[in-house]
This record gives C-alpha cells, structure tokens and sequence, in this order.
C-alpha cells in the first residue's frame, strides 16, 4: 500500500508531519518513536537573532485544548543549523524549517540562509508575527501583507519548497490562500492557533502573562477543519491540514476534506509517539477500505458533495 | 524515557485528600532516581480528550516485587483539580499512561556526606524517596511541615524510611512542633556544617530555606514546580528563568530541572 503523497515539488513517504513549536528540534523525540517512520518533521519557529520568549506562565489547560504564549523562544537560525541540523539529517526524514521575523527583511534573511542549507527539504513561513515596520499588523492579517511577505521570501528561496502557514484568526481564509498562490508559494498549511484569553476569577489576573495566548488540540479541530475545507474547495493549492489531530481518524478527516497531508501538534505532548501511531492507523484504515494508493483519498469528501 | 501504559497495582487514600497510586513498570522502574516525575496521563476511565494534558507528579518510591528488581512505582497525589481527581478514582487493574521518569535528580550523596530533607505537603514525596534510597548507608534527617497535621500526609509511613531524624512541625501544633518547618534549620545547620540540604515544597518555603543556607556552610538543591505541556522538553511551556553564571536564561524545569542548585533561582519572580 502507498502512503506516499505530493506536496508541490515536495514528495513523502507518507502525509503525517509534526507541528512547528510541538516536537522541538525533532531530535528530543527520538527515544519514543522511529523519527524516519514521520513523512516529515517541521522545527520550531526560527527567527535572525535567537528569542527569549515570554515570562511564566506560558501554558494554561482549558476544555478539550491549551492556550500558549510560548513568544517563539528559539535557538535562532545560525545556531540551529550548526549545533541541532547536523544530528537530524542523519534520518531519512525531509527536514521542514519554520521562519519568523518581524519585518520582511528578518524573514529574507533567515530564509536565505535555510535555502543555502545542506538538509533542510522546504521551509515553512510563519505569517502570524507582527509587522514592526507598519505600527505592528499582522502579517497573517491582511492578505496583501501576507502576499507581500511570501512574495519576497520566493525571491530567495531559489528552488526551495515554500510553505506559508495561515492564520484562522481572519473573517475570510480564502483570500490569503489566493494571495500565497500568487506569491508562488508552492503549499499553505492550516491553521496556527486561534487567539484566546483565560483569566483568574478570584485574582482577576489572566492564567497567561502574556494575556493572550494561542489555543490548539481537539477544541480547535471543527473550526480548523472548516477553514481548510473553504480553501481546498475554492483554491488551486496544496493545503496542509492541522489542529487538534489526535489519532488516524481526524487525520483522514482533514485529507477527506481535501488536505494533501497533515501536521500533527498537541498530541505530541500527550504520547510522544503520536504521530507514528498516526501512521500506522493511516495504513489500517487503507488496508480496511481496499485503499491502494492513499493519495486517492485525497479530497474524498468535495468529491461527494459535488456529484 | 518510556511512554507506555502501564496497570495500576495499587490505590489507598490517606487522610486530607491525599491518595497513594501504585504502578507495575519494570522497565521504567530500573530507570528512577530520586527526584524523577513522571507524566501521568488523563485518557484512562472511557477515551476523552478533556482533561487533555498529562500530569507532572513526583516518584514517592520504586520496590520490587517478588523478585529483586524493581517493578513497582509509588506516587503521593495530592486531589488539587479536575486531573489529579481523575487520578484519584484509578483502581487496581486500569490502565494509566505513564510518560518517564524525566528530568533531573538529587545528587547522590558522597558516602560521608550529611544530608538534610526539608519538605513542604505533597513536596514530601521526592525527600521521602531520598531517605528510602539513602538513609541505610548515610547520616539523614528530614525536617517535614505543613499548616496542620492534615498537609503531612505521609507521617505515618515516615518510621519505614529508616530516617534517624525526624522532626515534625505544623503551623497549629497539630502534629510535631508548633511553627515553620524552617524555624530550626540555621541553628541545625549551624551544627552540622558541611551538609547538603535537599528540598522540596512550596516555594514560599525553599525561598525562605534558601535565604538560611545562604549564610552557612552548606549546599543547597531545590525541586521546582511549574505547569508543563509535555515534560520532556519540546513545547518551552514551562521554563522560569534560571541564573547560569553571569546570565539568567529561561530554562525548561522539566528538562534541565527540576533539580536545581538553590542558588540558581531567583525567588523574586512571581507567576
Ligand atoms: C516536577 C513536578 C512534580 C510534581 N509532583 C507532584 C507530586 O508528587 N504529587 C502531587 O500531588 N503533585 C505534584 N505536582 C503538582 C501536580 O502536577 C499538580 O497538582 C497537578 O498537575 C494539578 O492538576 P489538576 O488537574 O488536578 O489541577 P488543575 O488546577 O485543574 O490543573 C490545571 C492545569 O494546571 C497544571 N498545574 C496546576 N498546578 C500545577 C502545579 N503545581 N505544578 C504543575 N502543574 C500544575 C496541571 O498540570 C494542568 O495542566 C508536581 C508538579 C511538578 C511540576
Ligand atoms: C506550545 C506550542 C508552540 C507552538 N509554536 C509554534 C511555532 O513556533 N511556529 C508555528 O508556526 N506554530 C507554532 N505552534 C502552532 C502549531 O504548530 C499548530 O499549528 C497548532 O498547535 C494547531 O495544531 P494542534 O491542535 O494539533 O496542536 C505552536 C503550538 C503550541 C501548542
Ligand atoms: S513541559 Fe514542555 S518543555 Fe517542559
């Protein structure tokens, strides 16, 4: 049976990558799991100068998911390609690096170096910092903001996969994914986190220092699978599915709904395997259906509603 | 570290809404030292992603089981929410996932070394596990307190820890001495110079621990809480920020804690 799957020019052996900011460097889960059984491993986010991040508390539980306001704590890109790259390319696992930057030139430039890297297989953008040079807007807010980005960052990424990651924290999803495409960026993935709050009733301060945070795990899942379910049936571009993935089931979820592949986040927190696992069920249920080629799933159920 | 399920052995509540949890884990069990966690999962009972987060909680003891090699691993719980709650219905024959032993360790002591235990509530169960490894072959005492006789969930086991001391305190006299488990300690330490004082509690507590060991001769290691996401090192969920040398850098306590030299935190940070 084949698991594998197309990503732009980007081909893995099978669809089941882990989330930026959810499975470290990759190599802190190398006791629990094959690392070369994942299709792929996407790294924390990476930005020019290394980050300290925010003050404590960072992390707070609330129904069914987490808030976090980690504030992208990194290594920073020249640290990580000299100290963390060299031991994960040794596995047979397309390396994705995730960048940050807070102006369009940070984001060139921790791009230029990820695209002149030995072992990097694409880089992922994350829209969703603010824009310091224009009073602090999101990149991920506006589509021609994020259209600008991705369009700068193609420019010297030379062959180099692009991925940008959207944020669901806009009214319409759709015109950022047409913004990407016209940008040249080769897939999008969705979601990032949706923004929340949660506060004290009896200190009336908020459970996070930074007030608000990102929320993720299965209380995202309807919402997230909504917006990739908009995208995949309106746009011509790989979309990569993600948010509250917790077992084989959500993720075919996703790829019915027109995902090419997916990334798998919280789950990695509560069993460390979670993404092999994700693998395996992958392969049972194809084995179950008489599904030879996984890819052909893809879209299943758009295929359904428009016939 | 192992990430596997386990079957719970045994369950006791003792007084206080503390309760006693035991797994069978062999291959986990050859791993632990004193001061490990692990990170206790909520998905037993039916599968539900709510509570989501497993549950960072010390080792309070590692025995074998009819055979010589350990097999058997102890927790102290204390019933503090909805996760700890959802421990606590646990009985013998379910199934718990259980995520270690992670993080760092008390360091073995040197074989003339003094020891001193300064525990708080449910911060009993790593010093408890110290004096079980320890106290046969080194010169131990452990100064344990709470507001009321209620917090020293464990007192009743403490004579099986082969301690020679053992000094009790409450804040209402209810059990031991009347007062601060750290009243005693600077002229104890005084005393004995040349300990190494292992704690662990709140952090009221350490601090004020930290503040007297600062001006006598000895060394001090503390366990430190945060709240965490995975536990082994991945989300950067629950660093504090952590004196290194010169630099106070945001370190993760479930990695490169939560063992940590006293002097190596700064007690004036609130979160
Ligand atoms: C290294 C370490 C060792 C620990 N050892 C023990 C032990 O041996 N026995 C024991 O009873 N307790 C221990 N704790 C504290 C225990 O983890 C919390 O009491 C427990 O997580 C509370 O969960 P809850 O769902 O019952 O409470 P809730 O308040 O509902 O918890 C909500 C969230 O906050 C987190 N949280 C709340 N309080 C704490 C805390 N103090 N530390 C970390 N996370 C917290 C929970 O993990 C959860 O994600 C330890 C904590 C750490 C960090
Ligand atoms: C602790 C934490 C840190 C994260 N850090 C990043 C990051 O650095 N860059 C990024 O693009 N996304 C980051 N994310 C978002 C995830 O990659 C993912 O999009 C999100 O968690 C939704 O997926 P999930 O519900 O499976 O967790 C982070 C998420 C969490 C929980
Ligand atoms: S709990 Fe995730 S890094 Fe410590």
């Amino acid at each position: 049976m084949d698991l594998s799957v197309q990503i732009g020019p980007l081909r893995l052996k099978n669809p089941v990558m882990t989330a930026s900011g959810t499975f470290g460097y990759g190599l802190e889960f190398a006791d629990y799991l094959d690392l070369n059984a994942l299709g792929a491993i996407v790294v924390k986010g990476l930005s020019l100068q290394p980050r300290p991040g925010n003050a404590p508390p960072r992390i707070y539980e609330t129904a069914a998911g987490m808030l976090n306001a980690i504030g992208l704590q990194n290594v920073g890109v020249e640290e990580f390609v000299t100290t963390k790259l060299p031991a994960l390319r040794q596995y047979d696992t397309p390396i994705i690096a995730n960048a940050l930057g807070n102006t369009i030139e940070e984001y060139t430039e921790v791009c230029r170096v990820l695209a002149h890297t030995e072992g990097i297989a694409a880089v992922e953008i994350n829209v969703s910092c603010p824009n310091v040079k224009e009073g602090g807007i999101h990149f991920a807010t506006e589509p021609a903001q994020t259209g600008r980005v991705t369009e700068a960052v193609r420019r010297v990424m030379g062959d180099m996969p692009l991925i940008v990651k959207l944020s669901p924290n806009v009214t319409h999803i759709v015109p950022f994914a047409r913004a990407c495409r016209a940008a040249g960026a080769d897939a999008v993935s969705l979601v990032n986190t949706f923004v929340g709050i949660a506060i004290d009733l009896d200190t009336m301060r908020p459970r996070l220092s930074n007030l608000t945070g990102g929320l993720s795990g299965p209380a995202i899942k309807p919402l997230a699978q909504r917006l990739v379910w908009e995208v995949c049936r309106d746009v011509d571009i790989p979309v990569i599915g993600i948010g509250g993935i917790m077992n084989a089931t959500d993720a075919l979820e996703y790829m019915a709904l027109g995902a090419v592949a997916v990334q798998v986040g919280t789950a990695n927190f509560i069993r460390p395997d979670a993404a092999r696992q994700i693998v395996a069920g992958m392969a049972d249920f194809c084995a179950a259906r008489g599904i030879t080629r996984l890819e052909n799933f893809i879209g299943a159920f758009l295929r359904r509603e428009t016939s | 570290m192992l990430c596997m399920e386990v079957p719970v052995t045994d369950m006791q509540h003792v007084n206080g809404g503390y309760f006693l949890l035991q797994v069978h884990s062999p291959a986990q069990a050859a791993l632990v030292r004193p001061g490990h966690f692990f990170m206790l999962g909520m998905q037993h009972a039916d599968f539900s992603a709510d509570p989501l987060l497993n549950r960072p909680i010390s080792v309070l003891d590692c025995t074998p089981d009819d055979h010589t090699a350990p097999a058997a691993i102890h927790f102290l719980i204390k019933e503090a929410g909805r996760g700890t709650r959802l421990l606590s219905r646990l009985r013998a024959g379910d199934n718990l996932l259980c995520h270690g032993p992670l993080g760092t360790t008390f360091p073995e002591p040197s074989p003339e070394c003094r020891l001193i235990l300064v525990g708080g509530g449910v911060g009993i169960a790593p010093l408890y596990f110290c004096a079980r490894r320890w106290s046969a072959t080194h010169d131990m005492a452990l100064f344990y307190g709470g507001r009321s006789v209620t917090d020293l969930p464990l007192q009743g086991l403490l004579p099986q820890t082969g301690l020679r001391e053992v000094i009790l305190l409450t804040e209402d006299g209810s059990a031991g001495r009347r007062g601060l488990v750290t009243e005693p300690l600077p002229e104890y330490l005084a005393s004995n110079p040349g300990a190494k004082v292992y704690s662990c509690g709140p952090n009221a507590m350490m601090e004020a621990v930290a503040r007297i060991t600062a001006h006598v001769d000895a060394q001090l290691w503390v366990s430190m809480e945060n709240r965490m996401g995975c536990g082994l090192g991945a989300c950067l969920g629950c660093v504090l920020p952590v004196i290194e040398g010169d630099k106070t850098a945001m370190v993760r306590i479930c990695k490169e804690g939560p063992v940590f030299r006293g002097e190596q935190i700064d007690w004036k940070i609130r979160y």
